[in-house]
């Protein structure tokens, strides 16, 4: 049986850079309101670190050898997005039965579970890893009372479908001694991963569709900004396997960016004026040349002009204090140039 | 490499560390749960809602569709595809701006089986998916009148197969060849779209293929024209539509492409060069396997699409009980009251209960012309229904025609970008 090993392990220039933020000093960073990513850090035992995100995400550094017990590390992970810490002590050596792997939970008091949000740059401090057995270990639980770390249970989770706290590239699916991440026929049907349908959906084995996975192959590179989606050295534009993400009948620049919210709140006047999106766009943005009616600030002249019947037989349905409501919301967005 | 390490080793590890992780994680834990909204169905109603409810409550929950198919077919606007002026193609969506925008989701499976009180539902790739709340928006199913060959004789009322088998038989047509058509009794999917289809194939056959012999024969079992009546029977006029209302399919033949049917009492027959039978309707069998139907569809309270015989399922779009037409423009209005509501029972807030939707629809009655018809719905307390607010219909013209593509543009857009 030979391994081929899917992922590039640590040693990109991510993760070099990343170091240079140091560890156990604060950040300086100042936070702004556009900051899309934040950074993770603390010590570890000599370590790789990895992070699985929800939307298929993956992340890895090398912990720093400064000479003590405790070497340090930082990685950057993308705001609003759940992710999962896998940490491997003893990972440089070749035999991969010697490596020592911990998932990790996160217990913040009430919530104990392997995933996290970053709300800031925040130091964990030192993550005592097991440093000696075999495989697998335990999950270690992190005590955190950090405002910047959310800790989050999900009651679905694709990264790992049995619940067991070992993500699917960590298991072994078909009992041959490796695991799916190294494995390259991880049902053990036979038919290598790369010949197999089931591969050809899930290249990186980690319980997300290619067609939702924001990096197919776990080399750490969106596949927005990869060339070579599945890594299987073919570039996407030559590879006849390669179904890139981004198929659909929309420009991806266009509003791609959207912030969502951390919380509900009740809004009238945007439950009513989401009725006008099927003609007028998405918080009245319009994707043609029918009128964008975000910023409107004359509704009640414009819903009621005679050029358009649709839109009289409309407003007919509407009374004056709904579409003072709706324009109130409208109000709220940004205006879109005619 | 070989592997150093046995079977029942690995076991071992795994088996422990499931074992010590379940003996320390909390079973309920408070405030970091994370809701779990599972949509069955991710069409016009289901794409919407997941989108909306996301939009509006973000990170607080968590938004899984399960959908059998990767790519969706909108059925607006696939008359077109018989004209040739459209392709399945051309009104394919995927699902991977819901994904990477929204944060929704997607898992391409179908449900197997429904347990209300564990809330759980199992998945033909047998896997089994807690939900917090259930949002079904899965269309619609057919009552066939006898047992045919769908793809001899296409309803085309669904899906992309369907709608492409249609176009190639239409192919098929010679100058003189009868194509005939079935219009269900009332409600139905799409209540323009079946006179929409025959105004559109005779104008194909008479006007593009240039046929003067060929025939378009409707049997609609319905007592008359049931919207849009002063636009499609002027345009039936025009074109020599045979149009002939009460008129009930009681048998199909698929190899010899004859239809009996009853009209006004009496048992007649018909024999097509390509027959188009639109079966009567109901609830999707998802709705059914759930036990929320009350006859064909299931009722609900419209101040939030909850079923009204059981709780944390809601039910959106076509299969859903209230008198609001079952279409794809205002699947996605009831989307939103929905998406809103299950955010307002997720954190204690009273509902919201003026809600408004609208229907809005342009139909094709030829290559260059479309018509339109369009109508807002208010909540009735007294009746607890959707009552109309107000409505009105445009006549075909051109200048709809070019608007049909807009406002198409931007429903497209608001259920699947």
């Amino acid at each position: 049986m030979t391994t081929t090993n899917r992922f590039l392990l640590g040693g990109c220039t991510l993760s070099l850079a990343l170091l240079l933020v140091g560890c156990g000093s604060s950040s300086s960073k100042t936070e702004t309101a556009t900051k899309t990513t934040y950074s993770i850090s603390g010590t570890v035992p000599g370590t790789l670190i990895e992070a699985f995100c929800k939307s298929g995400g993956y992340y890895s550094v090398n912990s720093t050898d400064n000479g003590t017990g405790k070497h340090p590390f930082s990685m950057t992970l993308p705001k609003d997005v759940n992710c999962k810490f896998i940490m491997t002590t003893n990972e440089k050596d070749p035999d991969i039965t010697k490596h020592i792997i911990t998932p990790i939970l996160l217990n913040d008091g009430t919530t104990t579970s392997s995933y996290f949000q970053l709300s800031s740059d925040t130091d964990i401090g030192y993550i005592e890893l097991p440093i000696s057995g075999l495989g697998i270990q335990t999950p270690l639980i992190i005590n955190i009372s950090d405002d910047r770390v959310k800790v989050n249970l999900f009651t679905y989770d694709p990264l790992d479908k049995d619940n067991d706290n070992i993500p699917n590239v960590y298991e072994d699916d078909d009992g041959d001694g490796e695991y799916n991440k190294y494995d390259d026929d991880d049902d053990g049907d036979g038919i290598k991963d790369h010949d197999d349908d089931d591969y050809k959906n899930d290249s990186d084995g980690d319980g997300i569709d290619n067609r939702y996975d924001d990096d197919d192959d776990n080399d750490h590179i969106k596949d927005d900004d990869d060339d070579d989606d599945d890594n299987d050295g073919i570039k996407d534009r030559d590879d006849d396997d390669h179904d890139d993400d981004d198929d659909d009948h929309y420009n991806n620049s266009q509003n791609t960016n959207i912030t969502l919210p951390r919380s509900y709140s009740v809004d009238a006047g945007r439950l009513l004026g989401s009725q006008c999106a099927q003609c007028h766009g998405t918080n009245g943005v319009s994707v043609n040349k029918w009128d964008s009616i975000a910023g409107e600030d004359k509704l009640h002249e414009e819903m009621f002009e005679d050029d358009e019947p649709i839109m009289t037989a409309q407003a007919r349905g509407y009374t004056n204090s709904e579409i003072s409501l709706i324009e109130n919301w409208l109000r709220t967005l940004k205006k879109i140039k005619d | 490499m070989k592997s150093k390490y046995s079977r029942r080793d690995f076991m071992k590890f795994m088996g422990l560390s499931s074992v010590a992780a379940m003996a320390v994680v909390p079973t309920i834990a408070s405030g970091g749960v994370i809701p779990h909204i599972v949509i069955v169905g991710g069409g016009f109603s289901g794409a919407t809602c997941a989108k909306y409810l996301k939009m509006w409550g973000g990170s607080s929950i968590e938004v899984t569709i399960v959908e059998t198919n990767p790519t969706y077919v909108s059925p607006i606007l696939s008359n077109l595809v018989l004209n040739g002026q459209k392709t399945t193609n051309n009104l394919s969506f995927t699902y991977s701006k819901l994904s990477s925008k929204y944060k929704i989701n997607m898992i391409h499976s179908s449900v197997e089986s429904i347990d209300k009180t564990g809330k759980t539902l199992t998945l033909s790739n047998s896997r089994v998916l807690k939900y917090d709340k259930l949002v079904l928006a899965a269309g619609i199913d057919f009552d066939k009148v006898s047992d045919y060959d769908v793809t001899k004789v296409p309803h085309a009322w669904q899906s992309r197969d369907g709608i492409n088998e249609l176009k190639s038989q239409i192919e098929t047509i010679k100058d003189g060849d009868t194509f005939v058509m079935s219009i269900p009794a009332s409600p139905f999917r799409c209540p323009p779209g079946p006179y929409e289809r025959a105004c559109v194939v005779a104008d194909y056959l008479k006007n593009t293929k240039r046929y003067s012999n060929s025939k378009v024969v409707v049997l609609d079992a319905n007592p008359k024209i049931i919207v849009e009546e002063q636009t499609f029977s002027t345009v039936f006029a025009n074109y020599g539509v045979d149009y002939r209302p009460s008129s009930v399919v009681t048998a199909v033949d698929d190899t010899t492409k004859t239809v009996t049917f009853m009209e006004n009492g009496e048992t007649k027959s018909l024999t097509a060069k390509v027959l188009n039978v639109i079966p009567n309707q109901k609830a999707a069998p998802v709705v059914f396997k759930a036990g929320v139907t009350s006859g064909n569809w299931a009722p609900i309270n419209p101040l939030s699409y909850e079923s009204v015989v059981a709780s944390d399922i809601y039910i959106i779009g076509d299969s859903q009980a209230t008198g609001q037409p079952k279409a794809g423009h205002i699947g996605n209005s009831e989307a939103k009251i929905c998406a809103d509501a299950i955010l307002r029972k997720i954190n204690s807030k009273a509902l919201y209960t003026q809600p408004k939707t609208n229907s809005a629809c342009y139909s094709p009655t030829s290559a260059t012309q479309a018509s339109w018809l369009t109508a807002v719905y208010k909540y009735d307390p007294t009746t607890q229904s959707m009552v109309v607010a107000s409505k009105d219909a445009g006549a075909p013209s051109t200048k709809n025609y070019k608007k049909m593509f807009l406002w198409s543009g931007n429903l497209f857009a608001d259920t699947f970008a």
